[in-house]
């Protein structure tokens, strides 16, 4: 079964073309273009990782972020920040933000990709504390 | 108009107070030494009519003296004449009334000239002959001084009051000499008297060129003045009370009219006695005239002194307080941030010392008014470079991504299409976003203003912007009366509406409402569009207009506000946020109904 990912981000053009990239690699994506929707959606379906913008309006990229990380139910799926404001090199982003990875919108698609795949095996290592 | 508001507030201007001190000081010195001047020459003045004054009286004296050396003669005459021999040198000769008179009228023609009394007693002071045409003499029984003379075997002189009659006396011994040295006896006492008459008065006048009047205590005997101005005289002399006093006193009096030095010299009877005073009258009209003469020169020279005092103080305190007035002036400017206008005082003195040192800090205020501007556009720069990059980044990784797929990946016709269009529509969001900063960074409009209906023109940008498509969710109500018309450029009043509109929908990106309501308001026209959005952060609401202040927002260049702002601007209206914190936004455009554009007829050229 296609891992599902949930793909959070403002810019419906740049999501559209995230989305088709995800998808060409056998993914399952959904869509969100706010932090809030992003919940409502995570309230019906786990996705098995998110990626998410960081400066949206309404709610940002890193409530949405923290909010996952109290919640017992979603605590433990890998979390990627998919930033303008983080820089290439990675540095740019205050250390207090609890997800897996942040990436600058400049990562190349392989880049992005090795890494989703990398989180997805891992996480599927890893004990899950939901009973599954 | 600048001079005027330099003292707004204050009581005088600085050059006032030097100018109004300078002129009073040299006022006063002025008056000061005109006074000096004055006293001292009409002290001078007085003394010259005191010495004249005096210089008449000892006239007097040498006419009395003439006279009483006269009589003297006479008197001597007589001693040696056998007549006279015989009768006062024996006591056995007759001595009636008519021997005596016998006797004299052989000396009448030296004794008749201004003789108006003669009388002769024995040694012993005893009357033996009295004769007067004007006096009653009968009650006369003893000569005064008469014995005195007689032993001292000396002339002498002095006054009289006799039978209501003021004379004066001249004393003679009449000597018989024995022939042995020492043992010459006095015979007789020969007086011979002259009358202090208007006669005598008139010829000591002629005489002396001064008028007399001659005293008894309150009583005028005699005077030279004419009749009309005597009785007036001689009660302002009384009243003066020379009398009273044994020596000479003088005294300044008006007698018709005209300014008098009085001179009062005492007449004293043989013991010393005071009898009456003779008054001699001096005019002042001289001395007036003089006084007079200095005091209108001191006048014109003291009032063109002050005029040339004045005049000088006012430029010299002028020349001190321009350089000042100059400093404040220039002060002001500098406090309203004019940097550019010079401060020109000449450096000469503290006053251009100060300035040249004040013209010092303007210049170096300037320079780092300068370094701080240069510093300030470098952030400006700075954080617009920062705001571009971070606002490409997002289309860029679109056009990336899309780039790789379709170099990479085994792809539909569909999704080659999808990723097409991606890339089409990045480019196009790169290209507007270059167009505006371009267009932010050459900060002025060339406005072609026309006048149109806003209704039409708001519905436009509406339709074009919120389609189910771009904005799903989002309803817009627009209450504009259709009959409100605006002057304004309309591609660029199209952008103002676009960016706010898209500003409200990035406020909502789940959906919502937004209102737009329009009203004219006086002079003005009042747009409102009001969203159902979380409202503006308070930390965002101070710097909300600035360039790039929301940076980071997808779909935003991070300009649209600026950029509707200096819309409005240069319209000559206004945008504002009218929201409360926490409150959905409202952002409030007023524009004015009859606006003309400066730049209107140079859009074609720009």
């Amino acid at each position: 079964m296609a891992s599902k990912i949930l793909l959070v981000e403002d810019d419906p053009n740049y999501r559209a073309v995230l989305a088709l990239a995800l998808e060409l690699q056998g993914y399952s994506v959904r869509q969100a273009l706010g932090g809030q929707k992003a919940l409502e959606l995570l309230s019906r379906e786990q996705p098995d990782l998110i990626i998410s913008d960081l400066e949206m309006s309404g709610m940002d990229g890193r409530t949405l972020c923290k909010h996952t990380r109290g919640d017992s139910g979603l605590r433990n799926i890998p979390f990627i920040i998919l930033s303008a404001f983080v820089d290439p090199d990675g540095s740019g982003v205050l250390p207090d933000l609890p997800a897996d990875r942040c990436l600058s919108k400049q990562v190349s698609n392989s880049q992005l990709l090795q890494l989703i795949k990398e989180l997805l095996d891992g996480s599927r290592k890893m004990p899950r504390f939901n009973g599954e | 108009m600048e001079d005027a508001r330099i003292d707004k507030g204050r009581s005088l201007k600085l050059r006032d107070k030097l100018f109004l001190s300078y002129s009073l000081l040299s006022v006063v010195i002025l008056l000061a030494a005109a006074w000096a001047i004055n006293s001292q020459v009409v002290a001078q003045a007085r003394q010259q009519v005191r010495e004249e004054m005096k210089a008449s009286l000892s006239l007097y004296d040498a006419v009395w003296e003439e006279q009483a050396g006269r009589l003297s003669a006479l008197g001597m005459a007589m001693a040696g004449s056998p007549i006279v021999k015989t009768i006062f040198g024996d006591p056995r000769a007759s001595r009636d009334k008519e021997t005596i008179r016998q006797m004299l009228a052989e000396f009448d023609r030296r004794l008749s000239e201004n003789v108006d009394l003669v009388l002769i007693s024995d040694s012993g002071g005893g009357i033996i002959y009295a004769e007067s045409p004007n006096a009653d003499l009968s009650r006369i029984q003893e000569l005064p001084g008469a014995r005195a003379v007689a032993e001292h075997q000396h002339p002498a002189q002095s006054f009289i009051l006799l039978g209501g009659q003021l004379f004066h006396l001249a004393v003679t011994p009449v000597i018989l000499h024995s022939g042995s040295v020492g043992v010459d006896n006095t015979m007789a006492v020969l007086v011979a008297g002259s009358e202090l008459n208007r006669r005598t008065a008139l010829e000591l006048k002629q005489r002396a060129h001064s008028d007399v009047l001659f005293f008894a205590g309150d009583r005028l005997y005699a005077s030279s003045l004419e009749p009309e101005v005597e009785m007036q005289a001689a009660k302002t002399i009384a009243a003066l009370a020379f009398g009273r006093e044994a020596s000479d006193q003088s005294a300044e009096l008006t007698i018709a009219g005209e300014d008098q030095l009085a001179f009062a010299h005492q007449l004293s009877d043989s013991d010393g006695r005071p009898v009456g005073y003779v008054v001699v009258l001096h005019s002042l009209a001289g001395a007036s005239m003089l006084f007079h003469a200095i005091s209108s020169r001191l006048m014109l020279v003291g009032t063109t002194s002050v005029v040339l005092t004045l005049l000088v103080s006012y430029f010299i305190a002028r020349r001190i307080t321009r350089p000042i007035e100059f400093l404040v002036v220039g002060a002001r400017e500098l406090g309203q941030g004019k940097y550019e206008s010079r401060i020109d005082v000449s450096p000469s003195g503290e006053i251009g010392q100060l300035a040249s040192a004040f013209e010092q800090m303007r210049q170096s205020i300037k320079q780092g008014q300068a370094v701080l501007l240069r510093n300030e556009r470098l952030a400006t720069v700075g954080q617009m470079a920062s705001g571009i990059i971070h606002d490409l980044r997002s289309p860029l990784a679109a056009v990336s991504t899309a780039a790789d797929l379709f170099a990479n990946a085994a792809l539909s016709p569909e999704q080659r299409q999808i990723l097409a269009n991606s890339q089409v529509r990045a480019a196009q969001r790169m290209g507007a976003m270059l167009k505006e900063l371009l267009e932010f960074s050459r900060g002025r409009y060339q406005l072609k203003i026309e006048e149109q209906a806003l209704a039409p023109l708001i519905s436009y940008v509406v339709s074009e912007l919120i389609t189910p498509e771009v904005a799903p969710g989002v309803t817009v109500e627009m209450r504009i009366p259709p009959e409100l018309r605006v002057r304004v450029d309309g591609e660029r009043a199209r952008r103002m509406f676009e960016n706010l509109l898209i500003n409200s929908l990035q406020a909502m990106p789940e959906g919502g409402a937004i209102t737009i309501r329009a009203s004219e308001d006086g002079q003005k026209v009042r747009i409102n569009i009001v969203d159902s959005g979380s409202g503006i952060p308070l930390q965002l609401r101070e710097r909300l207009f600035e360039p790039f202040a929301s940076v980071g927002k997808s779909g935003g260049t991070g300009l649209g506000l600026a950029i509707a702002r200096s819309i409005a601007e240069a319209h000559g209206g206004l945008l504002t946020l009218v929201s409360a914190n926490e409150e959905p936004a409202d952002f409030c455009i007023e524009l004015p109904l009859y606006f003309e554009a400066r730049h209107g007829k140079q859009d074609s050229a720009g």
